[in-house]
């Protein structure tokens, strides 16, 4: 067992409006205004991934999904229940968080790939790999606040998925860039999800799912609603979406 | 591991045997013996002259363990004099002659403190009754005079065998042989046995499964030593990007304020300093980082909200990241300091080795103080305004810009309390004095980084799991 959930719940405790100042705070506090209200987000969920396995998860927006993914990359803490991971995560939760704008490209690949828990040799090691499937060329010594858009989403697509991790973490599959890029980074998704990884990956586009995944995991108003083999729940699945 | 952790343990107690030997070269005398000096009184009036067949006799009871020097107030009427003025220090119950100077009244200066130091000290004084006499062999209007003082119960004091009401102008510089210089070595023994039992017992946890201090910075370093060093090389290659003068700014900063505050403030406060730039200096530098660090670490965790909610890293990383790429700029600025010091004639002693304790400790407080505020800070936005306000009211809380003796008596306990105050104090008696400070300083400045670490790390782990349900 690669990735181990038990009985994970996760609680927000919402207050009807954000408190960021202590004036705030005082004068909600004696208003009597300061009513906490629990949002129940994930409901005991329970399940085993095994290694190499690829698996979707599925469900409406807001039915805690993406919560399930931060519980398991170890950014957010269950308010209760635990969660075994062995071996290195590599999330792809949001690509090129931890850019420094005044930094070069280069020197922007050894900090986003320290983040991303990367070693130096690593980092040494594939830093020409990473500098090609950019297509940054020349303007990798540039600080990357002048680089337009498309070129930072291809840097930082670049480094996250140069990497070969154990477990991979996918909120929607990316394609970034223009049209060849798009088709260059998806054919790398598609590799480094094929390949020996166990990934947990949450899409909306079913097809990719069909196509991708051993097993699918579908979350429905906080709780595993089904789980198991990919075309017999993502039927189910479709024919309630149809209705 | 284990070899590694068994070669990491030997060194650090040879690490240990070498500092506690370079240290007790280092503190010298400083590590034995603490200067305890009578303060002046209140200056009444002057004296009417001290020539010859003029006796003045002031009685005094020691109060510290050995007598070093004495002080006194000599004025000359602003006019040449001639002839010598004679000292001389008598025990009272033998009458035996202690010490005796010479001073010759030609070469005393109008309305400045004359110190006799004392070529032999007088040993075991403590408690016993001395009588400074004064006398001397200057003519009529051709001899100086000393001032006096309200009576402030140091004993008797007689001209010419008449009793006054008033008291000699004067101080009597002692010295008290200190507890810490005397069993320096036992105590070096004791924290080092303590060391290797905590060693030993650090690495039965360890191989019990549980972990301690040591081996969590171990398996900390060894994991995230890439993210921390990138992150604290960020930092600094930011701070001064896209500026024309860049790390140059970090050397010219310090002495650029150091101009401007001794242009306003020399004539206010210049008196009582010794080296009144090297005092400005070495205080503007050490409360900029307090500042600075403290600022920028108690974003750390805001600023670095979008890596914390996407990616797990310790979260502590952030704040004190933040805090050790500030002191990188500390470094930098220590070389105007250096300059300074050489250029206005400070004393350049082997003591100057000892400076890193003090910053070693302002970097551990501001680590503690920056984690339990950038903890603070998640959740009440408001700790950055209201550090803001807390920081000024500490820089004139704290003798950066103005001497510690303008500070009254009744608010004397605010500053010591002021753990920035000694760090800052313990620097400067090692760059003006070229001594070691008080063994006691040590104690101080220790105490309040590591009572800061513990609070600081005691709040941040409280709240740390909260963090991303409020950024």
């Amino acid at each position: 067992m690669v990735i181990k959930a038990e009985h994970i719940t996760m609680k927000f405790r919402m207050v009807n409006d954000k408190v960021i100042s202590l004036k705030e705070y005082v004068i909600a506090t004696l208003s009597g205004k300061l009513k906490y209200e629990e949002l129940l987000v994930l409901d005991d969920i329970s399940f085993d991934i095994d290694k190499g396995e690829v698996v979707g998860i599925i469900g409406k927006n807001g039915a805690g999904k993406s919560t399930l993914l931060k519980i398991i990359a170890g950014v957010l803490k269950p308010t209760s229940g635990k969660v075994t991971v062995e071996g290195n995560i590599v999330p792809m939760l949001e690509l090129g968080s931890g850019f420094d704008p005044e930094l070069s490209g280069k020197e922007n690949i050894y900090l986003n790939g320290a983040i991303l828990g990367y070693s130096k040799e690593f980092l040494e090691s594939k830093y020409d790999e990473i500098l090609e499937f950019s297509e940054l060329g020349q303007f990798i010594e540039m600080p990357i606040r002048n680089y337009s858009s498309g070129m930072l989403m291809r840097l930082a697509f670049s480094i996250a998925t140069v990497v070969q991790p154990e477990i991979l973490i996918v909120d929607e599959i990316l394609a970034v860039g223009d049209e060849g890029f798009q088709k260059k980074s998806r054919a790398r998704m598609m590799e480094l999800m094929g390949g020996g990884t166990t990934v947990l990956f949450v899409s909306h586009n079913l097809s990719q799912i069909e196509e991708m995944c051993d097993r699918v995991i579908w979350l429905e108003d906080h709780e595993i609603k089904q789980i198991g083999d990919t075309k017999k729940i993502c039927s189910l699945y479709k024919k309630i979406w149809m209705q | 591991m284990k070899n590694n952790s068994i070669s990491l343990y030997i060194k650090l107690i040879f690490a240990y045997a070498i500092i506690a030997v370079l240290f007790y070269i280092v503190g010298g005398e400083q590590l034995h013996y603490r200067e305890k000096s009578s303060a002046f009184g209140d200056k009444e009036g002057v004296l009417s002259e001290v020539c010859t067949g003029v006796e003045l006799c002031q009685e005094f009871v020691a109060d510290a363990g050995s007598i070093n020097g004495i002080s006194v107030e000599f004025t000359t009427y602003g006019r040449e004099n001639s002839g010598s003025v004679f000292m001389t220090i008598k025990e009272k119950d033998t009458e035996i002659i202690v010490a005796q100077n010479q001073v010759d009244a030609a070469l005393l200066e109008n309305g400045t403190t004359y110190d006799w130091t004392l070529i032999e000290p007088i040993e075991n004084a403590r408690g016993k009754a001395y009588q400074l006499i004064i006398t001397s062999d200057c003519p009529w209007e051709q001899s100086p005079t000393l001032y006096y003082q309200e009576a402030v119960g140091a004993g008797t004091f007689t001209v010419n065998g008449i009793e006054m009401p008033y008291e000699l102008y004067f101080s009597v510089q002692g010295k008290e042989r200190i507890w810490f210089g005397t069993h320096y070595w036992q105590l070096v023994l004791t924290v080092g046995f303590i060391l290797i039992v905590y060693m030993v017992w650090s690495e039965i946890q360890r191989n019990k499964g549980h972990i301690t201090l040591i081996t969590l910075i171990e398996t900390v370093w060894e994991k995230y030593q890439f993210l921390i060093k990138q992150l604290i090389v960020r930092d600094f290659k930011v701070k001064y990007k896209r500026s024309v003068l860049g790390y140059l700014w970090s050397f010219l900063n310090p002495l650029l304020t150091m101009t401007v505050q001794y242009i306003v403030f020399s004539t206010i406060f210049r008196q009582g300093i010794d080296n009144f730039r090297v005092y400005l200096l070495s205080g503007i530098i050490m409360y900029n980082f307090f500042a600075e660090a403290i600022g920028q670490g108690l974003n750390a965790i805001l600023a670095n909200s979008s890596l914390i909610t996407k990616v797990y890293v310790p979260k502590y990383i952030y704040p004190v990241t933040k805090v050790v790429s500030c002191s990188i700029n500390l470094c930098i600025s220590l070389i105007p300091l250096l300059l300074v010091s050489v250029i206005t004639g400070a004393p350049i002693t082997f003591a100057m080795i000892l400076v890193p304790y003090a910053l070693l400790c302002l970097l551990l407080f501001c680590v503690g103080m920056s984690l339990a505020l950038s903890s603070a800070m998640v959740f009440f936005r408001d700790t950055q305004y209201l550090w803001g306000i807390a920081s000024m009211i500490w820089m004139y809380a704290t003798p950066v810009f103005y001497p510690e003796s303008i500070i009254p008596e009744q608010f004397r306990a605010i500053l010591d309390c002021n753990p920035l105050y000694h760090m800052i104090k313990f620097i400067r008696v090692i760059l003006i004095e070229g001594v070691s400070p008080d063994p006691l300083e040590y104690l101080y400045c220790l105490i309040a980084a590591v009572a800061a670490c513990i609070f600081g790390a005691f709040v941040f782990k409280k709240t740390q799991d909260k963090f991303v349900l409020y950024i």
